[in-house]
Parts: structure tokens; C-alpha cells; sequence
């Protein structure tokens, strides 16, 4: 599925927050924040705090759940889920570091 | 002394309990709650040590009901499994994220044993742990090392439980007043920061990463749109041709074996009822438990494998988005394939599932999956009405019926599901995290145990629900209202047919004419009027009946009022005298409007008082096994009146 506000979106990604269900395969991320108490309870305690660098590793065929890499552990989250999870995209230089 | 063993998934937790109690294991419930718990022992010179194996949960703040015992038996001092002592597993390859649940098993201030298991696994990933630091942060507690996956570290767990350390008030995070519900969620999340950031800290000074594992390629392969549902698919089949085919042997080998006993202790014992009892009531009935055996085990051989290798959660991860739309979940798939070979360890297999509507979902579609006991009412059937010959030269229409019912179940399990949906109110709040494993080689000593462990179950808790309604089964089939019986078999001795016959069908000729008049037989009779539009009879009613203790009855019952010997797998002689049965009008019985809608029948009815039972077992109340009941009832009583309707 594309959407013609799709491009605009990841070409926002660069400069400001979006959800972690906008983000492709291997785009290294940092966690700005999480929406909901519950569910950001039940994150932390899966190693996906705020300030965490991370990326998605893994997309299910139908576009959802995804998977994101916490530290070499494989966590796999809802696109529901995901989309309460604000991020920032690291530019290249910090990408070069988390690499 | 009791010791709780805690930690989360993936751990190595399994294996550490095996490693230290062998085969003194023991399956059971927690008090008042439906969660398993399974406990074993060990002997320290004289002292017998208890172990409990909690559920593999990831904090004390539940989202399961699984999870939810852990809390609830630890916040307790006077629950019966209150424990002594905390054996707490973690990763040591993955330290960070393990030591949120311990750092709150921590807090307890229980005597406690951390066990680093995966040594090995860290060292190769070039992790290194300072121990003695470890040991500084948290001082009154013992910290050792395992490698349980190699069977490596008995000792020093039985060592460091003998000398426990007592606790000397020190905690992790100091606790925080209560809450009300509204601020419950908020309160949770600062402390579960704060912890989580504590942690960090911890992990920074006692911790040294060298290198970044690499992720394995195969994964790839697993969760593609392409290969990943087509190596599952290839994986189900292997799956299910086996269990079809391994089972058989032995479950012809117990057919036969309990067929040979209950006709040996009856030539040896005194005639009478204690006789009949005995040798048509519970030897037929435990042979009707143990039969059930080889497939059970075979399934959950198969699916212990997948889950101890990790690929189940790759299986989650790509049948999530599709089960979603019908209610269900990712982890659906895995008691709805258990359900193909029978409902009782597939209903039981539900407790993962997080949320509660979608595992109840689960729970009440899980029986219209065809299981293993309709096979033999399918094939004899089949056999009656379907006949034989190809569709294009090459697709056997037999074969291609019995498809055509096992799609059937399916495609109807999934369509009540989405119906469910709309019905059902949601109670918890619907997500999923799920933690995909390393993908590694079985640990063949976990998949033997946990075959052993489900069989157990099976045997303890349908086992006896079944035998007592074959018991049950048999007394309304021996006895009937007043002397009617007795009557009936006198005027059937009489008539032209029993004196022509040979010994062995005169035997047959009789009981078929006490069972017609048998407590059974007038309620098969009652029923008739009911059943008459989907094209059966009152004989076909009594094996509707009987069914209820396990659908393969049915071939069983059927046969003994045929009068004719249901030898094994050969049922030429029983085929034949369907084949002959005729209505009043002088039309065959079984033709292939009123044999397709007795398949039809068997596709949807709830038809299984063992599933019932379990199904009430795990939702806590009569309310569900009743409902289940009554809609599977009114969807084969509609699909097989239709079906009639257009074949007639």
C-alpha cells in the first residue's frame, strides 16, 4: 500500500518525530517517547526505554507486527503498539557510531 | 524445604528444573486458578528440596493469567506454595534485560540464589560479567553460574540452596504507597523507569560487551512473505503426516491389546454384573484413554521442538496480522493445529494467548477443528456412501472428501470466529509482545519432558472424566426400564432369523434386541422425531449419544447394534450390514444425502464431554462448555438438515 503522503512522511523522518510503525528495515532510531502508561510499562520492562538506539530488523509479510533489535534481543511489537512509540531518526554520523 | 523457581522466557529455566529434578516431576494447578504448575524434588543427602517452576514471565505486573500466579502466591506468606527460598534464572548473555524481574524478586527480601545460566553462551559472545561486582550490588544473596543446557552446574545450585544467606533488609528500589486504579498505570511506569534505569547503571560497571552479535540470515528466510508461509506450511504437513501415520501402529497395538483383555478377564471371571462392569465398562473405558496416547505425544514432540528451537515464535510473528481480523491472535495457530489431532491439549495450549477475549475465542472455535477421533467415523462413512474412483484421472474422490471435511471444519472455525468477535466483550487491553528467540538445536531433554508432562495432564484430567462416562455409557446400554430388556433378548431368541444364525451372530442378535430396549435405546428412540429431517434413524440417534464419551464411539455403538463384530480396522462386516440396513419403505439407510449429513453432523457437533470438561476447567465456569455446546449444536443440526436437503 502507498500512500501519496507517504514520501512527505519519511522525508519528514530526517528532521522531526515520527512513529515507529513509519520506519523501514535498518533505519537506526532512537526512542524520543512512549504514549501510553501501560503499554510503557510493559515496554520498559522489555528493555525499550526512552533514549534507546535501536532499529527494525524484521517486518512481518502483511506489514505488521514488526521487530526491533533491543541490545542482540529480538522484540516483536504490534503496529498498534509501535504507533504510540514516538522516534527520531539518527542521522548518518550517528548512525556510523551505532554501527 | 520449598523452593519457587522464577525467571523469564528463554532463559534456560526448563532446563535447570529438568537438570535438577529428573523425572520426579509432578503436574498440577495452583490453588483456585487454572494455571499449571508444575513441581518436582531432589534429595540433598536427607533433606528433600521442593521445587515449584513458575511460569517464565518478563515482571511481577501481569498480563497473563499465567503471569499473574507469580505475584499472587510471592505477596502471600500463607499460601501453600509460599516458598522457603527464590531460585531465580536469568541470561547471563542478556543480563540487562533479565535483572528486571530478579531486581524485583529481589526486593522480597526471600532468601535467594541467582543463577547466571548461559555462561558459556556469554563468554562466546564476548560478554563479560564482573561477578564480584555483581556480588557488592546485591551482598546477602549467593550468585553462581550454570551452563544447564550442557547439564553443567547441579552442584553448585544444590550447594548455594543448602548454604542460603539470610536476607539483611537491603533493597533494590525502596517501595512506593499503594495506588488507586486511575494511578496505578502512572506509577507503575515511573517506578518501572527508575528500576530499569538503576539497572543500566548496575550493568555499565559490571559488564563488558565486546563485539555486536550477528543476526543469522535464516530469519530472513522464516518471516518472508514468500518462503516463510510456504516452510510453514511444509512444516505442518510433516507434522501431520506423521502423527497420522507413527500413531497408528500403536494405536491399533492398544485397540487390540484392551479388546484381548476384556475378553480374557470375561472368560475367567464369575458371570454378573461385576463381570460386565469390569470387562464392557472400565477396561474398554481406560483402552478408550490410552488410545489417545501415541497422538498426543506426538504432537507435542512436534511442537516442542518448534518451541524449543524458536521457530514457534517466528510462526507468531508471521500469522499475527492474519488471525487478527477473526478475533484471534498469533498464537492462535498453535492450538488450533493441536486441536487437528484433538481439542484437549489444543484447549490447553490457549494459556499463553495474553488477552483474554482472543484466548477465548480460541478455547470455543478450538473443537470444530477436525480432530483425530472423527477419522474413524469419517473413513467408515466414506466408505459407505462416497464411492470409489478418481475426479480427472488422478484425484481420488474418497481422499478428496475427506479434504473437503477437514476444510469444512476449518473454514467454519474461522467464520464462528469472526462472529465471536462481534459478541464478545473485550476485557483487557489487546497487545502483544512477544520476544523472538535465538534460533538453536532442540534440547532433546526438554521436548522428552514436556511430552511426558502433557501426557501426564491428559491421563489425570480428561482421563477420568472419560472413563466415567463409559462407564455411565455402559449401564444405560445393559440396563433398561423394568424387564423389557430381558423380554426383548427372550422374543429375539424365538424368532427364525436367531435359530438359522451361527453362534457368534445369534450372540449379536441378541444384544442388538436388549440394547433396543435399554435405557439407551428409548432415548435414541425420543430423539428420532428430531433427527428424522437430517435422513437418520433411532439407531443412528443412540450413536449420536454415545458419541458424547468420544466421537469414535460411534463406529463402536453403531456396530453392536448391527450386531456384527467391529474387528479392528476391518470393518467389511459392519459396512456390509449398513450397507443392507434399510428404512421402512425399503430405501437404503445410508445413502449419500443421509450419509453426508451425518459427516456434516460429526464436522460441527460438540460431540466430546472430555472437551467440555476441560473447556470449563479453563474459563472457570459452566457458562462457556454450555455455550460452546449449544452453537456447535444448532450449526450441524442446520449445515447437515441443508446438506440433506440438496442431496435427497
Amino acid at each position: 500500500m502507498v500512500f501519496p503522503f507517504c514520501a512527505d512522511k519519511r522525508y519528514l523522518c530526517s528532521i522531526m518525530q515520527i512513529n515507529l510503525s513509519h520506519c523501514a528495515v535498518g533505519e537506526a532510531i532512537e526512542i524520543v517517547s512512549i504514549e501510553d502508561d501501560f503499554i510503557a510499562t510493559k515496554l520498559i520492562e522489555m528493555g525499550v526505554t526512552e533514549k534507546l538506539q535501536t532499529k527494525v530488523v524484521l517486518i512481518a509479510p502483511l506489514g505488521d507486527p514488526i521487530a526491533i533489535d533491543i541490545n542482540g534481543f529480538i522484540l516483536s511489537i504490534r503496529k498498534a503498539e509501535a504507533r504510540k512509540i514516538l522516534v527520531k531518526k539518527l542521522s548518518r554520523n550517528q548512525n556510523a557510531i551505532l554501527s | 524445604m520449598k523452593v519457587a523457581l522464577l525467571g523469564n522466557p528463554n532463559t534456560g529455566k526448563s532446563s535447570i528444573f529438568n537438570l535438577l529434578t529428573g523425572l520426579r516431576q509432578q503436574v498440577g494447578n495452583f490453588p483456585g486458578v487454572t494455571v499449571e504448575k508444575k513441581s518436582g524434588f531432589f534429595m540433598d543427602g536427607k533433606d528433600r528440596i521442593d521445587i515449584i517452576d513458575f511460569p517464565g514471565t518478563y515482571s511481577l505486573i501481569a498480563r497473563s493469567i499465567d503471569e499473574a500466579v507469580v505475584s499472587k502466591v510471592l505477596e502471600d506468606k500463607k499460601h501453600k506454595d509460599y516458598p522457603d527460598q527464590i531460585l531465580a534464572v536469568v541470561d547471563a548473555s542478556r543480563l540487562e534485560n533479565n535483572l528486571f524481574l530478579f531486581t524485583q524478586l529481589y526486593d522480597f527480601q526471600l532468601p535467594m540464589v541467582l543463577v547466571l545460566n548461559m555462561w558459556d553462551l556469554a563468554e562466546k559472545q564476548g560478554i563479560h560479567i564482573d561477578l564480584e561486582k555483581l556480588q557488592e550490588a546485591f551482598p546477602d544473596i549467593s550468585i553462581i553460574t550454570t551452563n544447564a543446557r550442557v547439564g553443567l552446574g547441579k552442584e553448585r545450585i544444590t550447594t548455594a540452596l543448602r548454604d542460603a544467606k539470610s536476607r539483611n533488609n537491603t533493597k533494590f528500589i525502596q517501595p512506593v504507597p499503594e495506588q488507586n486504579d486511575e494511578l496505578k498505570d502512572k506509577l507503575n511506569r515511573e517506578i518501572a523507569k527508575k528500576r530499569k534505569e538503576k539497572i543500566s547503571q548496575l550493568i555499565a560497571s559490571v559488564q563488558i560487551k565486546n563485539e555486536k552479535p550477528e543476526r543469522k540470515l535464516l530469519d530472513k528466510f522464516f518471516v518472508h512473505p514468500v518462503s516463510g508461509y510456504l516452510f510453514f506450511l511444509f512444516v505442518l504437513l510433516v507434522m501431520f503426516q506423521s502423527i497420522f501415520s507413527f500413531a497408528s501402529y500403536p494405536m491399533e497395538l492398544i485397540d487390540s491389546a484392551f479388546g484381548f483383555l476384556s475378553e480374557w478377564s470375561s472368560e475367567r471371571m464369575p458371570a454378573g454384573v461385576l463381570n460386565d462392569l469390569i470387562c464392557q465398562g472400565i477396561i474398554p473405558g481406560i483402552g478408550g484413554v490410552l488410545i489417545f496416547i501415541p497422538q498426543i505425544a506426538l504432537l507435542f514432540f512436534f511442537i516442542g521442538i518448534l518451541e524449543e528451537t524458536g521457530y514457534l515464535s517466528r510462526v507468531v510473528f508471521i500469522m499475527d496480522r492474519i488471525m487478527r481480523p477473526l478475533g484471534l491472535n498469533g498464537k492462535s495457530v498453535v492450538p488450533l493445529m493441536s486441536s487437528l489431532a484433538c481439542a484437549i491439549p489444543g484447549v490447553m495450549s490457549a494459556r499463553t494467548i495474553g488477552n483474554w477475549k482472543e484466548r477465548l475465542i480460541t478455547i470455543l472455535i478450538a473443537p470444530l477443528m477436525s480432530c483425530s477421533a472423527r477419522i474413524p467415523v469419517y473413513t467408515l462413512l466414506i466408505a459407505l456412501v462416497i464411492p470409489e474412483g478418481y475426479f480427472f484421472g488422478f484425484i481420488n474422490i474418497q481422499g478428496f472428501v475427506l479434504f473437503g471435511l477437514y476444510l469444512l471444519g476449518i473454514v467454519g472455525a474461522l467464520l464462528t470466529a469472526f462472529v465471536l468477535k462481534l459478541i464478545i466483550k473485550n476485557k483487557s487491553k489487546g497487545f502483544m509482545l512477544l520476544e523472538l528467540p535465538s534460533l538453536k538445536a532442540p534440547r532433546w531433554g526438554n521436548v522428552f519432558y514436556s511430552v511426558i508432562e502433557k501426557v501426564k495432564v491428559f491421563l489425570l484430567d480428561a482421563g477420568k472424566i472419560i472413563i466415567a462416562i463409559s462407564i455411565l455409557l455402559w449401564f444405560l446400554a445393559s440396563y433398561g426400564p423394568g424387564t423389557k430388556m430381558e423380554d426383548a433378548r427372550n422374543r429375539s431368541m424365538q424368532s427364525e432369523k436367531f435359530i438359522n444364525a451361527s453362534e457368534s451372530d445369534q450372540a449379536g442378535i441378541k444384544s442388538a434386541a436388549g440394547l433396543e430396549n435399554s435405557y439407551i435405546g428409548h432415548l435414541g428412540k425420543f430423539i428420532e422425531p428430531a433427527i428424522q429431517p437430517l435422513g437418520y434413524d433411532w439407531k443412528i440417534g443412540i450413536s449420536l449419544i454415545t458419541s458424547f464419551a468420544a466421537r469414535e464411539v460411534f463406529v463402536g455403538s453403531i456396530s453392536t447394534i448391527y450386531a456384527v463384530q467391529a474387528d479392528g480396522d476391518n470393518t467389511k462386516g459392519l459396512l456390509e450390514s449398513m450397507r443392507n440396513e434399510k428404512r421402512q419403505d425399503g430405501t437404503p439407510t445410508y445413502n449419500l444425502a443421509s450419509g453426508m449429513s451425518l459427516m456434516v453432523f460429526y464436522v460441527f457437533a460438540m460431540q466430546c464431554m472430555s472437551t467440555l470438561a476441560v473447556v470449563k476447567r479453563e474459563t472457570q465456569s459452566w457458562k462457556w462448555p454450555i455455550f460452546q455446546l449449544v452453537f456447535m449444536g444448532v450449526m450441524a443440526y442446520v449445515f447437515s438438515w441443508i446438506t440433506y436437503l440438496a442431496l435427497v
